[in-house]
């Protein structure tokens, strides 16, 4: 009894140390800026530019993986397909890498014959805001497919074995019972690929670069502004961040706090 | 008529040849097997879950082997009933109705009429997961009997629910049959409820079905020693033909000695000399009463009880035969059991019908 009281004693302070530690890190931000200028630095066009370029580019993003990643994850979770644990694990490397590693991909898949016939005759990518798409749609395409085919792994068969035999296509059973049944699931897998796309530096620093006003997201706006010893701007737009992280994360817990139970 | 011909199946380990089975329309048909038969696959294949390898599905002589599940006019209703926990009840039974394009104005009479059948009116607007057992039960069945479909297939459909709920759902099963009269494919590994329910029943054993008939049949005439093992029977043993006329087959065994039975279709073809394997179900045998005259006696076998067991509804008595190490297990109602005074240690002896013993050929 005396052992099982001191074990779950260390446990707890160990967390309280560790989110005590975030906290520290997130107000010693408040310690060094002065709230005269923050002000100021809030209504800046720079800051208002990384914000509405990086709702959009992230929002953009959400909507391409979505389309590509609930297809994608259904397959990986109902269909034999050759060679399904090979893809499933290649699916995972680009969460394993580092986002540099993927934008200097991109940028070398650009240089390529192919690559610089899609720059001039599809779409310009490099140093463009589909290129911050592009890369950040990598990065979170992987992401979304492990969050929901994690889900199409818990859904029972037999719902779309009932609604089969009711009369339904494999299609429409899959439109009629296995997405209603997943609407949590994608929201989640959305709002998750929204918080991951917003704040995305790596991979999109490199293809996109960082040119004010054209392709400067939240992410690279704190680096640029962290570069030129700028605390008050950097302190606006970590908070920018904070906040849309935050709210992120109160949806997605409401949402998985309110799971569907299945058979 | 649903026809099934020659059906071959392999889906990973599990492996089914050669397998028939003919359902005439109107007619309640339990698959009858242990778990792990591959029961659950049986059925996914003939609502068309999976292809075949061999064979054919027959419904009313249309081939319907290669068609789509959605194509074939066959309801299927899992062993967790698949629900829909998204929709109220009322949009699960009209599910059905919107894939063939019925509007749901049109669907919710038919509804009405089915959830009136069902005793589920009150329910149409709750959600499966504020429902019972048995009511979830209910709904599945008038979801799946509301399309009017060829074949119906239940998968262990009670096996879910409690043993007084469960026994309150076959009555209902039952009465459902009567009044609607659908063609059923039932499978289930309980062997009470394959008799209460099926006009037909098939005993599918090690990949193969063993025995076909109605009920009586199966049930106190099994044909091998594996499915009479299944069946309940706890009273086996090995003998000898000895004699063998036109009414009558003696059997000697060893420690027993000379068992009786009725010579009949089923065991026309066995002779004098073969080795083979009876038995009788523990209720069918009877303690003698000392005054029984000895020539009203058929097949007496002496011994001793030597252990009683009282459970719910009867006692288990087991019966050492003679000097042998062998023993009867048998099962009298407590009625019996006070009427007769048993006591352990107690001598009697037991007599075996002549009609319900079993034989199969080793």
């Amino acid at each position: 009894m005396k052992g099982e009281r001191g074990f779950n004693f260390s446990i707890s302070v160990l967390v309280v140390l560790v989110v005590g530690f975030y906290i520290l890190l997130f107000l010693s931000s408040f310690a060094i800026v002065s709230f005269g200028e923050i002000k100021t630095a809030l209504f800046t066009p720079d800051i208002r530019f990384a914000v509405k370029l990086s709702i959009v580019t992230a929002a953009a993003v959400t909507v391409i993986s979505i389309f590509i990643s609930v297809p994608s994850a259904y397959a990986l979770s109902r269909l034999n397909i050759p060679l399904k644990g090979v893809l499933d694990t290649f699916i995972d490397i680009p969460i394993a890498l580092s986002p540099v590693a993927i934008g200097a991909m991109v940028l070398m898949f650009l240089n390529t014959h192919t690559g610089r016939w899609v720059e001039e005759n599809v779409l310009q990518f490099l140093f463009e805001i589909p290129g911050i798409i592009l890369v950040q749609a990598i990065i979170v395409i992987p992401l979304s497919i492990r969050i929901l085919k994690s889900h199409f792994d818990t859904v029972p068969e037999s719902y779309e074995l009932v609604a089969r035999s009711l009369g339904y296509s494999r299609t429409a059973s899959f439109i009629y019972v296995v997405l209603p049944l997943s609407r949590n699931a994608i929201l989640a897998a959305m709002l998750t690929s929204f918080a991951k796309a917003l704040g995305e530096f790596g991979a999109t620093v490199t293809v996109a670069g960082a040119i004010s006003n054209k392709t400067q997201t939240l992410p690279i706006s704190i680096f640029l502004s962290l570069s030129n010893a700028d605390l008050n701007m950097t302190f606006v737009l970590i908070m920018f961040l904070v906040f849309i992280a935050l709210l992120n994360m109160v949806l997605i817990r409401a949402l998985v706090g309110k799971g569907i139970k299945y058979d | 008529m649903i026809e099934i011909e020659s059906l071959g199946l392999k889906l990973g380990e599990f492996t089914l040849t050669d397998f028939n089975l003919k359902i005439k329309d109107g007619e309640y048909y339990v698959l009858l097997g242990p778990s792990g038969v591959g029961k659950t696959i049986l059925l996914e294949t003939i609502a068309g879950f999976h292809k075949l390898r061999w064979g054919r599905i027959l419904i009313n002589g249309t081939d319907v082997t290669h068609m789509p599940p959605e194509k074939r006019d066959i309801a299927f209703v899992p062993q967790t009933l698949g629900l829909f926990p998204h929709l109220t009840v009322e949009e699960n039974i009209i599910f059905g109705a919107k894939a063939k394009h019925i509007k749901v104005k049109d669907a919710l009479p038919d509804a009405k009429r089915f959830s009136g059948i069902m005793g589920i009116s009150s329910l149409m607007k709750r959600f499966p997961h504020e429902l019972s057992g048995g009511e979830r039960q209910r709904i599945a069945l008038a979801r799946a009997l509301i399309i009017k479909p060829k074949l119906l297939l239940l998968d262990e459909p009670l096996s879910s629910v409690d043993p007084p709920v469960r026994n309150q759902l076959q009555y209902f099963i039952k009465e459902l049959h009567g009044t609607l009269g659908f063609t059923s494919l039932h499978v289930t590994h309980d062997f009470q409820e394959a008799f209460l329910l099926g006009d037909v029943v098939s005993l599918l054993l090690n990949g193969k079905i063993q025995q076909t008939g109605k009920k009586n049949e199966i049930y106190f005439h099994p044909r091998t020693r594996d499915a009479a093992e299944f069946l309940g029977f706890r009273n086996i043993f090995q003998g000898e033909v000895i004699k063998a006329d036109e009414t009558k087959l003696c059997l000697m065994t060893e420690g027993i000695g000379n068992i009786w039975i009725e010579r009949n279709f089923r065991n026309s073809e066995i002779t004098v000399g073969e080795r083979v394997f009876w038995g009788i179900r523990p209720e069918e045998i009877r303690i003698l009463r000392g005054d029984t005259k000895s020539e009203e006696r058929n097949n007496p076998v002496s011994g001793k009880i030597i252990n009683l067991f009282e459970k719910a509804f009867s006692h288990t008595l087991i019966f050492k035969i003679g000097a042998t190490d062998n023993h009867f297990e048998i099962e009298i109602p407590h009625m019996a059991y006070r009427k007769l005074q048993i006591t352990t240690g107690m001598a009697a002896t037991v007599e075996l019908s002549v009609e319900r013993i079993w034989v199969a050929r080793k």
